[in-house]
């Protein structure tokens, strides 16, 4: 079995798991799995306004091109071609930055410096306005505190490492 | 702290798109935004439904119980408040979990559960539930799925080649997440309380005027 295969067998493993547990245990199980899901649904409902407001945020700056404008400017200070534009998008929707993932691995391919680095960063990385967002609306928090700054310093060291790590072994 | 995220993000690409002339644009993608939003909830009442009631029945079966034991010395390090008191560890240490193994889509309903069993209702976020953050969006995870599907799709040369450069930078990523989240909390702290003090100073000269 491959590693891509045992890490497809993960999901469906668990929920088996589960069902091993609910034939098997001596407690209401069943009622316990149905009584989560109810919460779990809940929760997702009353994410929503969040969401929409979010997305549309989020699809104005994908689609005004300001992206691509500070990206060329970046190019400058000694960014690989191309990956400034990701590198911006990434923190803000993760649907645009895997996009342009595939646009970088079309355009200058998928072993070059800009793909390389950009397939690192996508892997290590999680869209950050977003999980900051759900996370906290859905927990009622008013005050995020250093979430922010501290988020956007582990972005910053991530890239970082990323374009430099990729420079010296690859 | 988000509504002001939120607000430059809009202000921002609203005033660009008036240089650039791409208004027309920007408005279309607005209205595709706000739907987009729809499709996401709906496939999250699905995805959320099913991972909150697995975790709920591995919670019950007294699984999560067992893994966060193994796990101690790890979780009182990283979150103390919650390791002292119990409250949301079980879904940190699962959501955790869920990251590394790769599942991203049950790591945001775990997580929501965590944060909101360690808040509990308290408005302002906690140091353990800014750890749980900051760590998910430095998402640790062995193999990352989706980037070596897209990267094979395009006929990449180096595939697993590059898992150990993703782990030394999910490494650097995570490491730099917990020291800026207890470097930045204690700060924050200590600022708190200095402005608590000049609070109470002021407060006791205006005393001494008034007598």
């Amino acid at each position: 079995m491959t590693l891509e295969g045992f890490s497809a067998a993960i999901v469906p493993a668990i929920i088996a798991l589960c069902g091993v547990l609910i034939l098997t245990s001596k407690k209401p199980l069943f009622d316990s799995f149905i009584g989560g899901a109810k919460s779990g649904a809940k929760t997702a409902v009353g994410l929503f306004p969040t969401l929409c407001v979010l997305f549309c945020a989020v699809s104005m700056f994908s689609s005004c091109g300001i992206a691509d404008a500070i990206g060329c400017w970046l190019t400058n200070v000694g960014i690989p071609d191309r990956l400034a534009p990701f590198l911006l998008m990434r923190p803000v929707s993760g649907a645009a930055s895997t996009a342009m993932l595939a646009d970088i691995f079309k355009s200058v391919g998928a072993d070059s410096a800009a793909g390389l680095a950009a397939s690192v960063i996508m892997a290590s990385s999680d869209t950050l306005i977003y999980v900051v967002s759900v996370y906290y609306s859905a927990a009622g928090i008013k005050k995020s505190r250093c979430t922010i700054a501290a988020a956007a310093i582990t972005m910053l060291a991530t890239t970082v490492s990323a374009i430099i790590l990729c420079n010296i072994l690859f | 702290m988000l509504g002001v995220v939120f607000s430059v993000i809009c202000i921002l690409s609203f005033v660009y798109s008036l240089f650039a002339g791409t208004t027309a644009e920007v408005t279309s993608a607005l209205l595709d935004g706000a739907g987009r939003a729809v499709e996401v909830t709906l496939s999250l009442i699905g995805v959320m439904s099913l991972w909150t009631g697995v975790m709920e029945t591995l919670r019950e079966a007294g699984a999560i119980r067992a893994l966060s034991k193994l796990l101690r010395p790890l979780t009182k390090l990283l979150f103390p408040e919650a390791a002292r008191t119990g409250k949301g560890i079980d879904s940190a240490v699962a959501c955790i979990s869920a990251n590394l193994l790769g599942i991203g889509n049950a790591a945001t309903p775990l997580g929501i559960a965590a944060i909101s069993e360690m808040q509990d209702g308290d408005p302002v976020a906690r140091d353990d539930t800014i750890m749980l953050t900051v760590l998910n969006t430095a998402s640790f995870s062995i193999i990352p799925t989706t980037v070596l599907a897209l990267r094979r799709a395009a006929g990449a040369v180096y595939l697993f080649e590059l898992l150990p450069v993703v782990w030394l930078t999910s490494g650097i990523g995570t490491l730099c997440a917990i020291v800026s989240v207890k470097l930045l909390c204690a700060i924050y702290r200590g600022s708190k309380h200095s402005n608590s003090r000049l609070v109470k100073s002021d407060f006791e000269r205006g005393k001494v005027s008034d007598a």
